[in-house]
């Protein structure tokens, strides 16, 4: 029953043993793909969560800081 | 500037994943499997489930459950197989966010083999110099509470107490009549308005009844052949014969009382609650005709 929630489960699983600055898009990513499969009070629970303290999402060079 | 990960969050993300995984995959024919699913809706239901039985495993406030000390809740967690270490933070939030962590199996397991040890029991009662039956028996009743206060913290309360409302009445009231008698409709809306000005509550009553008669003859001007049709319409699941009555004892009540007629010697209805009384009556089995009337496409 429902493979892909299945599916997710083990990659988000698999940021346990590395959750870094470069993959945190990643793992945003992924999450709002889990929210689409969940009633709304687990989204809820879900939304609060916050998985990382200053990341930068880094989308040109401009945005560097030098 | 610094990242750095919160894997506590990201166990926590887990966790909520496996928890619905398990409530589809969960047989609730299966008597552990129940037991689960009853700890799993009281997760789901009480937003500050985990802040609740941390509590307990504390020991905190006025309940029965040993006092755990930071020590002790390092043992505890370990003693179960779980790897947490108290970081000094106050123990009832740092259990809290350990609970988070974990699925409603591990939640199961901690409850079965930690909460209520007896060794555990024994040892505060012998502190406290209390009886370690009772103090198991009321943490019993205590958890109990805790799992049934859960389950109903998300009961919706009922706006119409607070309102001063009958919401039944107020839908009597609310509908526009709609029958293919223009005649019965007008009679049954001006009686309707009529009964929310409290002086023209009589009239109100008469209009009512006016409509019940009207009601009687919508199939065919022969009274007793439409409402024969009538009533087969309407005994769904009460019985033809109990609503005969009905018609029969309100009709009496109508020639009987001042209603219909004017006459000395009809009986006079003086106070209002019993008017009351009679209009929401008689309104009730003339709504139960137009709406199975309207269900029967006229």
């Amino acid at each position: 029953m429902n493979p892909k929630l299945k599916e997710n489960l083990q990659s988000l699983k698999a940021f346990k043993s590395n959750l870094t600055n470069e993959n945190a898009a990643n793992l945003i990513t992924l999450i709002e793909e889990i929210k689409k499969e969940l009633p709304e009070q687990y989204i809820i629970k879900l939304s609060v969560l916050k998985f990382y303290d200053n990341y930068t999402e880094v989308e040109t060079l401009d945005d560097l800081p030098f | 500037m610094k990242f750095e990960a919160n894997y506590e969050d990201l166990n926590i993300a887990i966790a909520l994943v496996e928890d619905f995984l398990f409530k589809n995959e969960l047989d609730n024919t299966n008597p552990e499997d129940l037991k689960l699913l009853k700890l799993l809706k009281a997760r789901e239901q009480n937003p500050k489930f985990e802040y609740d039985l941390a509590e307990i495993i504390c020991g905190e406030g006025e309940n029965s459950f040993p006092y755990r000390s930071s020590y002790y809740l390092t043992e505890f967690f370990k003693y179960l197989g779980f790897n947490f270490e108290h970081d000094g933070t106050t123990r009832r939030f740092w259990v809290e966010k350990v609970l988070k962590q974990l699925n409603i199996k591990d939640i199961a397991k901690i409850i079965r083999l930690g909460l209520f040890n007896k060794r555990d029991f024994r040892n505060y009662a012998r502190q406290r110099n209390k009886n370690p039956d009772e103090l198991f028996d009321s943490a019993i009743i205590e958890f109990k509470n805790f799992i049934e206060d859960s389950i109903n913290t998300s009961n919706e309360f009922d706006l119409a107490l607070l309102l001063n409302m009958n919401v039944n009445t107020e839908l009597l009231f609310n509908q526009q009549t709609n029958t293919k008698d223009d005649e019965l409709n007008k009679l049954i809306d001006e009686s309707k308005n009529r009964f929310l000005n409290p002086i023209d509550k009589q009239i109100a009553l008469e209009k009512i009844w006016d409509a019940f008669e009207r009601v009687k003859t919508y199939f065919s001007s022969d009274k007793k052949q439409s409402l024969d049709i009538l009533l087969n319409l309407i005994s769904i699941d009460i019985e033809k014969s109990e609503l005969e009555n009905e018609f029969k004892t309100l009709t009496a009540i109508g020639n009987n009382y001042r209603i219909r007629h004017h006459e000395k010697g009809k009986k006079e209805l003086t106070q209002l609650w019993q008017i009351e009384y009679l209009y929401f009556r008689v309104l009730s089995l003339i709504d139960l005709c137009i709406k199975t009337i309207k269900i029967n496409n006229n």
